[in-house]
């Protein structure tokens, strides 16, 4: 069955971005394998793990689960995409201050959840930080530290906002 | 003022890894790589009558089919000890997932496609799915053709048990003293059964390799913990000399044991050679879930105690369900015999501990490495025997435990930690014996605390490491270490022991990747090993090259050596000094050079040394947890937990904080959660869905994790290794505060909502 | 490895009322797609047409009518938003806490209300608690539209009465009276819940005057107590707060679980005792405090 190809047009980590897609195309296929992007990473596939976060008009999402054609016209960030021309974000920095990740494997999904949750609550508790974090797994950490790196991060952000 | 050491610089590894820059095996991609898939047998054990790969081959993007008709090797087994695994089916299927043929195809979507196009018929064998069956009379011989194997010679007080035409394929046996007539002549008498589930380490990364053989020489990518065995396993395999096989390991996106040793690498060098072509194979979750885990067992415990609570012998009879292949197996059996009697001065010993074949997934190499099995066992009786006699389980405790100086067995290094000092730090911390505020906090909902103490002997046996250090002309310097980061931050705390040792910045040392064609040899990168056997290593590259370093400016200061002195990246002589880069630039002359110092280190084999190597220093793991117990529900919830373990000395301890809490972690989840279910057979949860990965939300609502440094490690600067005391306490912690809360002993974990519940109605009826 | 498919993007509910009426059993609804996502992974589903109907305009509300004070969601409205809308959470606080507690962020970004009713995945929350608010539902087709009380809708595991060319373009949830009390319990020791019990009460003259209690994921769809309610209207919440047991051991009773991995039959009814009577006793305490 030759399908044609979906169009895409959208913005990438900030810039402009065209592609062609097949319908069954995955978007974590098409982030790390046409894009070139492997930050995103596979784990459990079925949505439970949050490997494959990246953020969708700012919101977290499995890319494991979403077709690719559902980035046309929308905004993807990825974790190559954080960093500034400044050099990397609070989160990530906090994240290697505060030993928030050790084999690595979790981490871009970890660090841009963790954006999304900063981006709409800038001051989260513990509690908070907690209930939101849980859609992510980390076999590494013992997450005590990811939720250290998170506080540190909000607290630097909040002071650059001031 | 160390310049390194004891300081928590970020890791080596850190920008890459936030930045989704980092390289692992799953990103490894090359020109015309194709990709593969497996073949796995849907049946538990069952002969191979024929199979036929004719329609497979045909698909248009099939490059090759591999099946035993095509596998052309000079040996088609491999194993760490017992070579009993072929690289695909030979005669038989031995577990449902066992490995039949593989498919190589331009995408996965064909090779998928391929795979179920492949004919294959079976001739069904009774499955054999426990040890009671693997040992009964009837019990069909799973391994019938003999594996090679190389066993080991252990020392004073250990022995290997041969069982011919059997299921067991490892029985480790150790005594001292004479424990039959010691139960005679003790006060009282214990003896209780404990179970441990099997669980899957569940690396977030699956198992990926990557091989591209190209005329008679062979590279490999893969995550793999045991590169230089690799290699060795490989070589020996498909006929080549160790110098055309080259292993590379990028970041691994998690270990715990899963890949340690040779995983799927001849799969897929096998079918690169097949398919002229370089061949990624990549598994699934549910194919991680069906490749290893950690054996389940049956413990059972009897200890003879004096009224007041003095122990005077004790007799272990250890099964482990070892799965359809050794794999590991043989070494955590041994581990697990040898730690089965637990940290206490008890005269008369006798333990047993048997590996046993059965048709499920293969158990092996898992973090706690056998230790988790009997810990949890012993220090859950522990505590009964504490409750039967009225005496405080910490109290009894102190009583027995080694102090440091004792020896654990004879033949091996004396215990090198202070346990009564550590376990009364712990106990102060969850405030034992205070009285409890509120014992009953809601209606149905019960607290209690329960303290565990126990150890591991560590580093490993039998472990050569070797290192390299280059300083190069402008003073900057290069460490080669065969150790995979795994994630425990190896790279960095050893780049640290190498910068003191020259008495640079670390910034000053760089990491080189994990290339065995530049690498020099290691054993492994397991058993909380690399701090110490790894790190001796390092440190003596950092001291040869320092040494040659001396040479060079004893020559250009003309200065005596023991004028000589390094500090902060410079050399001192009397008044004089330079930078490192402008000594070797004036030694060098016009000409380029570079110091190259090599360190090696290996523990020396001790013929008494029950396990044939005394262990290279002691890993501990305590812990005090403080739980509430829904009897309603049969829910627990560890609203405390404090852990600690000693590093001897911490060289990052940001980073040692975080190994040692993330054990915690995979403690609790093998006490509360983990396990692996079969039906007839078949894993049915092999999958994130059915099969419980501790959470965020089961993080105790207060952890505290405390590392003690009393120096007495082997490692560097006193170091010792940890990263796996949390696994070894967390059960018997936590059921033991069930019990303190319930009145209620559990005998198996996971401790799931239902066993509980169950155990607590009948406790009322 | 997902076979490949046809993609149709509908641009008014007639054009996929037609696309359905046409496609039949071969095509699948896509809206957030994660159910459908995860079908299509596994091989269960053997789909050769999908028709997205995310670009149909006016799919998407979330509106309170005032008026006739009901709640008025449109297919496309995900998890997330029902989580963080305000206006749901002054008129139905329980749905609220309940989108919290599904899943995770990530699936609740993406996932819809009404993707997730028409799965009918037994281990899941919203029907239960939905149930309890008597929510219907909209099903519309070349034919015209039926509108269904949300428990009738639910047939069997995975099976909804929605014929396959039927598109569930709304769901109705009425608003609770201003004296109802309610609790939403779920247990949950993995992924998915394995018991959920939702009660909402009226109250009214002292006594209890209108009653659901609803029994999820212990069965093939959720099971309304119906015997259990018809005992506690009209009756005082000190009389229903000494009853809670019996109340929780007669729901076990009525339920029909499946041994699972995660539990027994007999454990499972023993959670469902166990969260009946709590809830029970806790919207029976806060009725009595409220006196």
């Amino acid at each position: 069955m030759n399908e044609p190809m979906i169009p895409l047009r959208f913005r990438l980590n900030g810039q402009e971005c065209r592609a062609e897609v097949d319908g069954a195309d995955l978007l974590i296929d098409f982030i790390r394998d046409r894009l070139g992007l492997t930050g995103t990473k596979r784990s459990c596939d079925m949505e439970i793990c949050g490997a494959c976060t990246v953020l969708l008009d700012g919101k977290a999402i499995s890319s494991c689960s979403v077709f690719a054609f559902e980035v046309d016209g929308r905004d993807l960030l990825t974790i190559e995409g954080l960093a500034g021309r400044e050099g990397l974000h609070p989160l990530q920095q906090a994240f290697i201050d505060c030993g928030g990740f050790q084999c690595g494997f979790c981490t871009p999904g970890m660090i841009l959840l963790a954006k999304s949750l900063l981006d709409e609550n800038p001051d989260p508790t513990v509690e908070e930080i907690r209930e939101y974090m849980d859609a992510n797994i980390c076999r590494c950490t013992g997450y005590q530290m990811i939720i250290e790196s998170i506080q540190q991060a909000a607290k630097r952000m909040n002071r650059e906002r001031t | 003022m160390a310049i390194a050491v004891g300081q928590s610089v970020p890791r080596v590894d850190a920008t890459e890894k936030v930045t989704g820059r980092a390289l692992y095996a799953s990103d490894v991609r090359l020109p015309g790589m194709v990709h593969a898939k497996i073949l796995r047998s849907p049946l538990s054990h069952a002969r191979l009558r024929r199979i036929d790969a004719s329609k497979a081959a045909a698909i248009p993007g099939v490059v090759a089919v591999l099946t035993r008709d095509n596998l052309d090797v000079s040996s088609p087994y491999y194993g760490a000890y017992i070579k009993d695994q072929p690289v695909v089916a030979l005669e038989k299927v031995r577990y449902v997932g066992d490995i039949v043929a593989a498919v190589a195809a331009t995408d996965e979507k064909v090779a998928e496609r391929a795979v179920h196009q492949i004919e294959v018929d079976y001739e069904e064998l009774p499955g054999i799915f426990n040890v009671e069956a693997a040992l009964s009379e009837s019990a069909v011989i799973i391994h019938d053709e003999n594996p090679a194997r190389k066993d080991p010679k252990y020392g004073y007080g250990a022995n290997l048990i041969r069982h011919d035409s059997s299921n067991i394929f490892y029985h480790f046996h150790y005594e001292r003293g004479d424990a039959e007539r010691a139960f005679n002549e003790s006060d009282h008498i214990f003896e209780e059964t404990y179970h441990l589930s099997s669980a899957q380490h569940y690396p977030l990364e699956s198992h990926v390799s990557v091989a591209d053989y190209q005329g008679e020489q062979v590279t490999i990518w893969s995550g793999s913990q045991t590169p230089f065995p690799l290699r060795q396993e490989i070589a020996r395999m498909f006929g080549l000399p160790l110098s055309r096989v080259r292993v590379m390991v990028p970041y691994i996106g998690g270990g715990y044991g899963a890949k340690s040793g040779i995983k799927y690498e001849a799969l897929a060098v096998a079918l690169s050679r097949l398919a002229k072509k370089p061949v990624r194979l990549s598994l699934t979750a549910d194919e991680t879930f069906k490749t290893l885990c950690d054996p389940s067992a049956k413990v059972t415990i009897k200890t003879g105690v004096q009224k007041d609570g003095t122990f005077v012998a004790r007799h272990c009879e250890v099964y482990l369900n070892g799965g359809a292949y050794a794999n590991s197996g043989p070494t955590v059996t041994e581990r697990a015999g040898y730690r089965a009697h637990g940290p206490y001065r008890i005269p008369h010993v006798k333990t047993n501990c048997y590996c046993v074949y059965t048709n499920t997934v293969p158990g092996g190499a898992f973090r706690g490495f056998g230790g988790p099995q009997v810990s949890f066992a012993y220090e859950s009786h522990l505590d009964m025997i504490a409750h039967h006699l009225k005496i405080d389980p910490v109290e009894l405790r102190l009583k027995n435990l080694l102090d440091r100086g004792e020896l654990y067995t004879a033949g091996n290094i004396p215990i090198d930690c202070d346990l009564r000092s550590e376990l009364k730090l712990l106990a102060e911390k969850i405030g034992w014996g205070k009285p409890e505020a509120e014992r009953n906090s809601k209606a149905g909902v019960k607290r209690g605390k329960g303290i565990a103490c126990a150890v591991k002997d560590g580093g490993g046996v039998n472990k050569e490491a070797n290192a390299t250090v280059k300083i190069l002309i402008d003073g900057s310097v290069i460490l080669f270490l065969g150790a995979a980061e795994i994630g425990q931050g190896v790279r960095t705390a050893l780049m640290q022991v190498a910068a003191e040792e020259l008495s640079v910045q670390p910034g000053r040392v760089q990491v080189a990747p994990l290339d065995s064609a530049y690498t020099p040899f290691d054993r492994g990168t397991h058993a909380s090993s690399a701090i110490t056997v790894m790190g001796k290593a390092v440190q003596a590259a950092a001291q040869d090259a320092r040494a040659k370093l001396v040479v060079m400016a004893v020559e250009v200061f003309q200065a005596p050596s023991a004028a000589i002195r390094l500090d902060g990246g410079k050399i001192f002589a009397g008044e004089h000094s330079a930078s490192i880069d402008e000594v070797m630039r004036r030694y060098f002359g016009d000409l380029e050079g570079e110091i190259i110092g090599n360190g090696r280190f290996k523990v020396s084999r001790r013929d008494d040394a029950p396990l044939g190597y005394p262990a290279t220093f002691w890993e501990n793991g305590l812990a005090a947890a403080e739980v509430e117990v829904d009897e309603m529900t049969g829910m627990v919830k560890v609203v405390n937990y404090v852990s600690l373990t000693d590093a001897g000395k911490m060289i990052n301890p940001l980073h040692c904080r975080g190994q040692e809490e993330g054990s915690v972690l995979f403690g609790i989840g093998h006490a509360l959660y983990e396990q692996l279910v079969y039906r007839d057979g078949q894993l049915i949860n092999p999958n994130l869905v059915d099969y419980h990965l501790p959470r965020f939300r089961d993080l105790p609502r207060s952890f505290h994790s405390i590392i003690v440094e009393e120096g007495g490690g082997t490692g560097p600067f006193g170091a010792k290794g940890i990263g796996e005391g949390g696994t070894l306490a967390a059960a018997a912690a936590i059921c033991n505060a069930v019990y303190d809360a319930t009145g209620v002993r559990l005998y198996a974990v996971p401790l799931t909502g239902q066993r509980i519940w169950a155990a607590c109605a009948q406790k009322t009826q | 490895m997902i076979a490949p498919f046809t993609l149709h993007w509908p641009q008014s509910l007639r054009e996929a009322s037609s696309l359905l009426a046409e496609l039949r059993a071969q095509a699948r609804i896509l809206a957030g797609g994660s159910e459908l996502i995860l079908l299509l992974k596994m091989g269960l589903a053997d789909v050769s047409h999908i028709v997205d109907i995310k670009r149909i305009p006016g799919l998407g509300g979330l509106e309170y009518d005032a008026g006739a004070k009901r709640l008025r969601i449109g297919p496309l409205v995900t998890h997330r938003t029902l989580e963080k809308s305000e206006v749901v959470r002054n008129h139905f606080p329980l749905i609220v806490e309940m989108e919290k507690q599904l899943a995770n962020v990530r699936i609740r970004n993406v996932g819809t209300l009404a993707g997730n009713l028409s799965f009918a995945e037994p281990h899941a929350d919203p029907g239960t608690l939905l149930v309890a608010h008597d929510a219907t539902v909209t099903l519309t087709n070349d034919e015209g539209e039926r509108v269904l009380n949300l428990e009738d809708f639910f047939l069997d595991y995975y099976e909804t009465v929605s014929k396959n060319d039927e598109l569930l373009v709304e769901i109705t949830i009425p608003k609770p009276a201003e004296n109802c009390l309610g609790a939403y319990l779920r247990f949950c020791p993995g992924e998915r819940p394995m018991v959920g019990v939702a009660l909402l009460a009226d109250w009214n003259n002292g006594v209890c005057s209108k009653l659901r209690l609803v029994l999820g994921c212990v069965g093939p769809k959720p099971l309304r107590a119906r015997d259990a309610e018809g005992w506690m209207v009209g009756k005082s919440p000190e009389e229903i707060q000494a009853e809670a047991d019996a109340i929780g051991t007669q729901a076990a009773r009525i339920c029909q679980p499946l041994e699972d991995i995660w539990g027994s039959v007999e454990y499972k009814k023993q959670i469902v005792k166990t969260l009946v009577a709590r809830a029970v006793s806790a919207v029976a305490e806060k009725a009595t405090a409220r006196e």
